[in-house]
């Protein structure tokens, strides 16, 4: 029953043998251990399960792990560089943008994709941008704040 | 009379890293995504644990079959009500069967449960489950259910173990009065009356983080359980007792929680997991789904509250009288109703004449229990609410009528309290002078809600200890029995042992929570955890300061008088220039003590008492002394669409005293956070139920707040330092959310004139409201 599965994520190949059932963030925290990407609903309401595959955003509870075979996928691990966290990170931390910090994953991978997409977004853009990923701490402000602070930076 | 110890009273003080915001503890990791919650925990023969849940809100069991479940292949373990103790659980009053054995009182109650080597075994295995049931009559309105003749849903009631006395006829749990002056005879002296009635809606926590369990069975029998808890020690009692293990069988860890709002304090499924991890020999991971999550755990009680008040042309308050009723469910995990509560219900107010009656009251609807202020949200609702209307009646403006009728220094509320500190009056005059710049459009209008919340009286000081090591190199550990649940505990604890101990907060580092491990700590929560776990913390890492003196003092050959701790030195008293470094002294109490230095702090409850006693006695007979308690004011400003009856949100402002701000950034965060949440409460969010069963899945049908109802909320932060809290500080969690949807509620009849009496104030009620008003002014001609 199981079917072998390639991927890339966060820059490193890996095979794994699974069921075609299992979604992609079963593979991703039960198959590589990579259990940055959080799993909240399981209905793809929530948003902190959030990836990055080939570019776009995408709730890694809502899809199989057959359709992300071949695909280049970043997860929250893969943000930080030589041990150096990522501008967005920093932004998060800096503008105490998380209190208990579950949502996080989703909404830092959430807003690299819309940064890439849109280095400086507005304010509105932001809200459409993460609009699919709750918070329920904050209240959202500070991580609209850290967003908007780290599209405002010039990004190398 | 002697006090326990003088209160470090802030304006005394310079302080260093107390006040300041600096980076919160663990957030490295939780912005990485390394920090571990408890579904992050794993092992290679992990089982998953599933929940076989009643379908009828009330039925009597006549057989459980589990034989062809156990026989599936892949299934470990198969468990009902034969697999444990008949005892009955839950933190107040234990009512609740972990499996259900002669009756289920609720749509979603727990009657048997699988593990197996995958979901889709588990599931398969609960199909094959056959329970069968005789249904009973329900009952699922609580008014109904309050009459004579309902069913009764817990015949045994009075036999029920619980912390306090309970009320016990038919099904109300708990009867409270608080009575007053004589009402009465006060409605003649009234020039205004005014009487309501509103109501309130069931809501969720909406934790993103589910509630999850592991428990992992070592080959002695010894469990070691990871769950999602902010009170590791309360889920260890609890599991204990519903299993009837010894607590030495049982080791609690709780990991990062991710978010709490008061839900995750109390045991749910963790005895459920427990004791599939003992019957299959195996570790076991429940998760709880988004549904589950809906259905079967302790959310915010639906309430009806009646309320007739009365006041003089003079702006003072006379009287009222009234009542709550809050609909419990099935099973009532934790909510005091003293009368010393009910006065806060009502309030920061001085009113003479009072009865107010709450009552609890059991329904075949879902279990409830707490969520951010328990018991509060709801009178805060009607009671703020209605005060905006008899202000109205008056002629004056909502700032200035709680202005007239709200507590000074040394005021006594209803039944006696003593409230100490108050900074109800400020936070009104600042609102006042911030409204009176205000503007507002057609359609627009602003709305003006109060509240107090509980500090600490007697019958609050919950046991509490803490643990405090300088390792040789002088940097300083931690050990704590309060989790991170998100509200920032760590970080706050880490600023005060940095501060007494006079070391950088960047050395101070966090262990907690583990039963093996930390010493005892009922619980991060109530709004009372930087006051009450800070006090403790205080007391340790003055307690290692004393031993830092003493070592100094040997060192400098000085004596120990009037020493301090600063910048990482100890500094003799009188000779500043003399001092030494606590890295000398921290490798010096290792060679010299064979220790190194560390000391503990817990409650020192008998001191406390009598502190607080002597306190009340002062203040007349029946006095109680409320240290602590935090007070404040929120205006808002809505705009209604007339057409759609959409309400937006347009400014906010929300002024809290809170004694002392220790950590400014989490102080704002809390009430950004606190009153977002406030705004699904008060206009989107229902758990909505229909004879018994919840109508609502996930977060697609029960609608939070998203990004795109994200607020700037201007915060105003008013500091009247409590007696006894570290350096001054009261809470500020629950609270800011309390006032919310009375404020938007008073704001809607500011911009269009309908008062609306139940939550949530949904387009369809506001429009209706305005088609109700509309056809009543089309038949009435205007003079």
């Amino acid at each position: 029953m199981k079917m072998p599965l390639q991927f890339r994520v966060n820059g490193e190949d890996y095979e794994v043998y699974v069921e075609p059932w299992k979604t992609l963030l079963e593979v991703l925290r039960d198959e590589l251990e990579l259990t940055g990407t959080k799993a909240g609903c399981l209905a793809g309401e929530c948003g902190t399960c959030t990836v990055i595959v080939d570019g776009k955003a995408v709730k890694s509870c809502l899809m199989l792990a057959p359709q992300a075979a071949g695909r280049e996928i970043m997860t929250v691990e893969g943000l930080a560089q030589g041990g150096k966290l990522h501008p967005l990170q920093q932004a998060f931390i800096d503008h105490f943008a998380f209190q208990c910090g579950f949502c996080t994953p989703g909404m830092l991978m959430s807003s690299k994709a819309l940064l890439d997409e849109n280095p400086h977004p507005t304010a509105d853009d932001v809200k459409e941008g993460l609009y699919g990923n709750f918070c329920r701490c904050t209240g959202y402000v500070k991580i609209l704040e850290a967003v908007l602070a780290a599209g405002a930076k010039p990004r190398g | 009379m002697a006090k326990p110890h003088t209160p470090l009273l802030v304006t005394e003080e310079k302080l260093s890293i107390v006040g300041q915001s600096p980076v919160r503890k663990g957030v490295e990791d939780l912005a990485a995504g390394k920090a571990k919650f408890t579904g992050d925990f794993s092992f290679p023969d992990l089982l998953v644990g599933l929940i076989l849940r009643s379908h009828f809100p009330h039925a009597r069991i006549r057989g459980i079959d589990t034989a062809q479940a156990e026989k599936l292949p892949g299934v470990r373990a198969v468990v009902t009500h034969r697999d444990t103790p008949h005892v009955r659980i839950g933190r107040w009053i234990s009512d609740r069967p972990v499996l259900a054995w002669d009756k289920v009182c609720y749509a979603g109650d727990p009657v048997a449960a699988v593990a197996a080597v995958d979901r889709e075994t588990a599931e398969a295995a609960l199909a094959l489950i056959r329970v069968d049931y005789d249904e009973l009559p329900a009952v699922f309105d609580v008014e109904e259910a309050m009459r004579p003749g309902a069913p009764i849903i817990h015949e045994a009631l009075s036999t029920y173990k619980t912390e306090g006395r309970i009320f016990g006829q038919g099904n109300t749990l708990l009867r409270t009065e608080l009575r007053v002056g004589e009402v009465e005879g006060a409605w003649d002296q009234c020039d205004v009356l005014h009487e309501d009635t509103y109501r309130t809606q069931v809501v969720h926590h909406g934790f993103i983080e589910p509630h999850e369990a592991l428990a992992a069975p070592d080959a002695s029998g010894k469990i070691t359980l990871w769950c999602t808890t902010k009170a590791a020690f309360t889920i260890r009692s609890g599991v204990a007792r519903a299993l009837g293990l010894p607590m030495s069988r049982l080791r609690v860890i709780a990991p990062a929680v991710g978010g709490d709002y008061g839900g995750k304090g109390t045991v749910q499924m963790e005895p459920i997991c427990v004791l599939l991890a003992m019957k299959a020999a195996q570790p076991v991971k429940i998760s709880l789904t988004r549904q589950e999550e809906l259905t079967a755990t302790y959310m915010r009680q639906a309430s009806v509250c009646r309320l007739k008040v009365g006041a003089r042309n003079d702006g003072r308050l006379v009287a009222l009288q009234g009542e709550i009723i809050y609909d419990t469910g099935a099973y009532c995990d934790l909510m005091g109703l003293s009368p010393g509560r009910l006065d806060l219900f009502l309030g920061p107010y001085k009113i003479p004449n009072v009865q107010f009656t709450a009552h609890r009251v059991y329904t075949n609807n879902t279990p409830r229990g707490h969520m951010r202020g328990p018991g509060g949200p709801q009178p805060c609702f009607a009671v703020e609410s209605h005060l905006d209307m008899v202000a109205r009646k008056l002629g004056i403006s909502p700032v200035e009528f709680r202005l007239r009728n709200s507590l000074d220094e040394g005021d006594v509320m209803s039944r006696g309290t003593v409230v100490i500190a108050p900074g109800i009056k400020e936070t009104l005059r600042r609102t006042g002078r911030f409204l009176a710049g205000a503007q507002k459009g057609p359609n627009q209008g602003w709305g003006v809600a109060s509240l107090i919340w509980d500090g600490v009286n007697i019958k609050q000081i919950t046991p509490s200890s803490a643990a405090v090591k300088i390792n040789e190199d002088g940097t300083v550990v931690l050990i704590t029995g309060a989790p991170e649940q998100g509200g920032g505990p760590h970080t706050i604890l880490s600023q005060i042992v940095a501060e007494v101990l006079g070391v950088p907060y960047e050395a101070v580092s966090v262990f907690g929570s583990d039963t093996d491990a930390t010493p005892f700590e009922t619980s991060v929560g109530g709004s009372r955890t930087t006051y009450r776990v800070g006090n403790t913390v205080r007391l340790a890492a003055e307690s290692a300061r004393e031993q830092l003196f003493e070592l100094a003092a040997e060192k400098l050959g000085v004596g120990p008088e009037g020493m301090t701790a600063r910048e990482g030195r100890i500094h003799a008293g009188g000779q500043p220039e003399k001092s030494v470094s606590i890295v000398e002294l921290a490798g010096y109490a290792l060679k010299s003590r064979g220790s190194l230095i560390q000391a503990t702090g817990r409650v020192r409850r008998r001191e406390w008492y009598r502190y607080l006693a002597g306190e009340a006695a002062a203040h007349g007979p029946h006095g109680e002394v409320l240290d602590g308690s935090p007070q404040g004011t929120q205006a808002v400003k809505v705009e209604v669409d007339p057409q759609t009856g959409r309400v937006r949100v347009l400014e906010y402002f929300a002024c809290h005293d809170v004694g002392r701000a220790l950590h400014r950034g989490n102080v704002e965060g809390q009430i950004d956070g606190a009153v977002v949440l406030g705004l699904g409460y008060a206009l989107s969010e229902e758990v909505r139920l229909k004879d018994g069963r919840t109508l609502v899945s996930g977060f697609t049908d029960y609608k939070m707040p998203t990004a795109a109802d994200a607020l700037q909320v201007k915060t105003d932060i008013v500091e009247f330092p409590s007696h006894y809290g570290p350096f001054g500080a009261k809470g500020i969690a629950e609270p800011a959310s309390l006032p919310v949807a009375p404020a938007i509620a008073n704001a809607i009849y500011d911009a269009v004139g309908v008062r609306l009496r139940e939550l949530p104030l949904t387009p369809e009620k506001v429009l209706r409201a305005l088609r109700e008003r509309g056809s009543m002014s089309g038949t009435t001609p205007s003079p």
